[in-house]
């Protein structure tokens, strides 16, 4: 769940508060640089035998026990490092590296973090993060292209090298066969079918993760020159002539919704529960193998099928980083290196693991190692990889994201006063 | 005064608790307003973000919304807890019977949210229930009571959390209360309701009073049970200042501290008064002066 309990936001404010120093500043960097420039051996010498605590997103139970059951085992036995997975929502995450920052904390908590999108151009704004580590690592060297667009660019802000890519998912919409023949393949399509089916479709809430995506994911079906919403960056001169275009689409879909649109789920999970009761026959998410343990675990109904629209699939690459502050800055990295190790990533795959896409080009992997890849079964749900590579569109500038989120709400659901 | 021994002794045990509710709480409290008196920083001290609060027509509508519905369910949930209250107190000294509504109390908010959403949504038990029994043709005609705009998911959510906690701040004051005054009345010849409204009712208000100002500042800064159970708009204040704290260019930031800053304002000075006035009456009562 996005949403914590007010105290902790009042809390965090507290915090937030404390007094600044600069001082730190350049100590920190002169001290990334020495360990950065180290020969990779002396790397992994150092940080054998020491802890790294791992802060990110714990709401999943597979991706918990990847972590747990698999990674943190291999870990202590390859490297004698013990990882400690502590479960914090990123947001809290740049909070707490924020107040840390501006209280003059050169020793934080937190080694690796999970990081992508709005909260990395945060970090890299302020300063959150430690430096240019990532093409440092061997296995970025060897199955990464930093340079590729869907890796150097993270929501348009560019990645520098501040933080490795770790998985990619691509956006997808989930629909029960049992009542739903023709999945629709774009959003004109959709339209149409909730029209049919008035009540059987609904999109979070678009000040949500998913919810955002679903309806910026819009914007390549509606602008004409698509690649302009990657290269231009965010551009309210291009957006004004399309935007009544995403707005009146979803107002005309609003009252064939759920509710009559009236309200939206106001988290994906709720939407999930919705669609596992068969109140609603779709639900979606921005992971295309999502869905695939749910079927698995009797979650999700049996007839449970993804499908991307033909007119764009938005897709995401998501990071690892360290912060400034990292008390284990060589822990931190050879932690990294190994989640981007092929086996590691492979095992990543499996459905019934974590089912999520690999950041290793296959351009730079041995045959059978691609074959190795091919041969993971990812299941049913999954599109298969021809539409989803057709269909993949790089994920836009974040300025977008608070562009839905600034106006939906107004454009969409109060309009229906 | 001179401090006697025995109340420095007080206050030191009282130290760390008072440290950590300053400590943190003031804190936060000063730094939020700070912050909403600095609009991002640079500027020094404006208002610009409590005028733009002014100028929000929506967050006119949200605050009108919370308003209405903490004070719907705090009436309610007082008035049912008053009258179990006074139904039940005898039964209620026996320490089992006791455990019963001291159990709902130990339920989370947002598992009561959930049991609410369980139980009375378009597909929960209640719906189901009806539509076997074929009081309504589809489970889609129950009507809507989560995720709805006039906040019955919430009123209902918070009037079953609520009713046992003023149970429990009642129970005391009839423990408390001389059962002679009753006798008195009723040998005077007085009605069962005129020995409510002077005897029981001057020694209830008190706490009926303090206990409302609570629950009323608390569902009024709510946060996960609208989130759990609110419709998407209209939106508590609480969510209103969630959603621009947490806005990806933190460009809302000071408006988030403005609202909360002025919601606390707001609800600090009625619970001033009113505690004031409750301690002015219970001290009267307790020197005999009667009715207020």
């Amino acid at each position: 769940m996005k949403r914590k309990t007010f105290s902790s936001f009042l809390i965090a404010g507290a915090l937030l508060a404390a007094c600044s120093s600069n001082e730190a500043g350049s100590e920190v960097e002169q001290d990334s640089t020495n360990v950065i420039e180290q020969d990779w051996p002396d790397i992994e010498a150092d940080a054998a035998g020491t802890t790294v605590n791992m802060y990110m997103w714990g709401g999943d139970e597979n991706i918990n026990s990847y972590i747990d059951d698999w990674m943190t085992p291999r870990l202590e036995e390859n490297y004698e490092i013990t990882l400690e997975r502590r479960p914090m929502d990123t947001e809290d995450i740049i909070q707490q590296l924020m107040t840390e920052k501006e209280a003059g904390e050169t020793e934080g908590q937190i080694d690796v973090f999970w990081l992508n999108g709005e909260n990395f151009r945060i970090a890299k704004d302020h300063d959150l993060l430690w430096g240019s580590f990532a093409e440092r690592l061997p296995n970025v060297e060897d199955h990464i292209n930093m340079d590729d667009l869907d890796v150097a660019y993270d929501f348009g802000t560019e990645v520098n090298g501040l933080q490795a890519p770790w998985g990619q998912v691509q956006f997808a919409l989930f629909y029960n066969e049992a009542y739903v023949d023709d999945p629709p393949a774009s959003y004109n399509e959709l339209a149409a079918w909730v029209e049919e089916n008035p009540g059987r479709f609904t999109y979070p809430e678009a000040d949500e993760f998913t919810g955002n995506a679903f309806v910026r994911q819009m914007l390549y079906e509606v602008v004409e020159e698509p690649e302009d919403l990657v290269e231009e960056g965010f551009n309210a001169e291009m957006l004004s002539d399309y935007e009544d275009e995403v707005w009146s689409k979803l107002r005309e879909m609003a009252p064939h919704l759920w509710r009559e649109g009236e309200t939206y789920p106001s988290s994906l999970e709720e939407l999930d529960r919705m669609y596992a009761n068969e109140e609603v026959w779709m639900t979606m998410g921005y992971n295309e193998g999502r869905a695939e343990p749910l079927v698995r675990d009797g979650t999700f109904p049996e007839g449970t099928k993804g499908k991307v629209f033909e007119t764009g699939s938005l897709g995401n690459t998501h990071y690892l980083s360290i912060p400034f502050n990292a008390p284990n800055q060589t822990g931190a990295m050879t932690v990294i290196n190994e989640f981007l190790s092929f086996e590691a990533q492979k095992e990543k795959l499996n459905p019934d693991v974590w089912g999520e896409g690999t950041v290793l080009s296959s351009s730079r992997l041995s045959n059978e190692q691609q074959e190795a890849l091919e041969a993971v079964e990812r299941g049913g749900s999954v599109p298969g990889e021809e539409a989803l590579s057709d269909a993949f569109r790089p994920e836009m500038d974040a300025a977008y994201v608070d562009w839905v989120e600034d106006y939906w709400l107004n454009e969409v659901v109060r309009s229906l006063d | 005064m001179k401090l006697s021994a025995r109340s420095i002794k007080l206050w030191f045990a009282l130290a760390p608790a008072f440290l950590l509710l300053v400590g943190l709480t003031g804190y936060a409290l000063f730094s939020a307003v700070r912050h909403s008196f600095t609009a991002g920083g640079e500027a020094g001290f404006t208002v610009s973000a409590y005028a733009s609060l002014a100028a929000d027509p929506h967050l006119q509508e949200s605050i009108r919304f919370s308003i209405i519905t903490a004070g719907i369910s705090t009436m309610i949930s007082l008035v049912i807890g008053a009258v179990l209250a006074r139904l039940l107190y005898r039964q209620l000294r026996h320490a089992k019977l006791k455990v019963l509504v001291w159990l709902p109390m130990f339920v989370p908010h947002f598992v009561g949210a959930y049991i609410i959403i369980l139980l009375f949504s378009q597909s929960g038990l209640f719906a189901t229930i009806a539509y076997q029994f074929g009081w309504i043709s589809a489970p889609a005609d129950f009507p809507v009571l989560t995720h709805d705009r006039d906040g019955y998911g919430i009123i209902l959510t918070y009037i079953w959390k609520e009713v046992p906690f003023v149970v429990l701040m009642l129970l005391p004051v009839y423990y408390d209360m001389d059962q002679r005054f009753h006798e008195v009345v009723r040998t005077l010849g007085g009605s069962r309701f005129a020995a409510f409204r002077d005897v029981e009712w001057p020694l209830l208000r008190p706490s009926i009073f303090e206990t409302g100002i609570i629950l009323f500042a608390f569902t009024l800064g709510a946060f996960e049970v609208p989130a759990l159970i609110g419709a998407t708009d209209p939106q508590m204040a609480a969510l209103t200042a969630y959603d621009w704290f947490y806005q990806g260019d933190w460009s809302e930031r000071p408006e988030a501290y403005a609202l909360m800053s002025a919601l606390t304002a707001a609800l600090l000075m009625p619970a001033f008064l009113i505690f004031y006035r409750a301690r002015r009456l219970q001290q009267r009562l307790l020197k005999g002066g009667g009715r207020s």
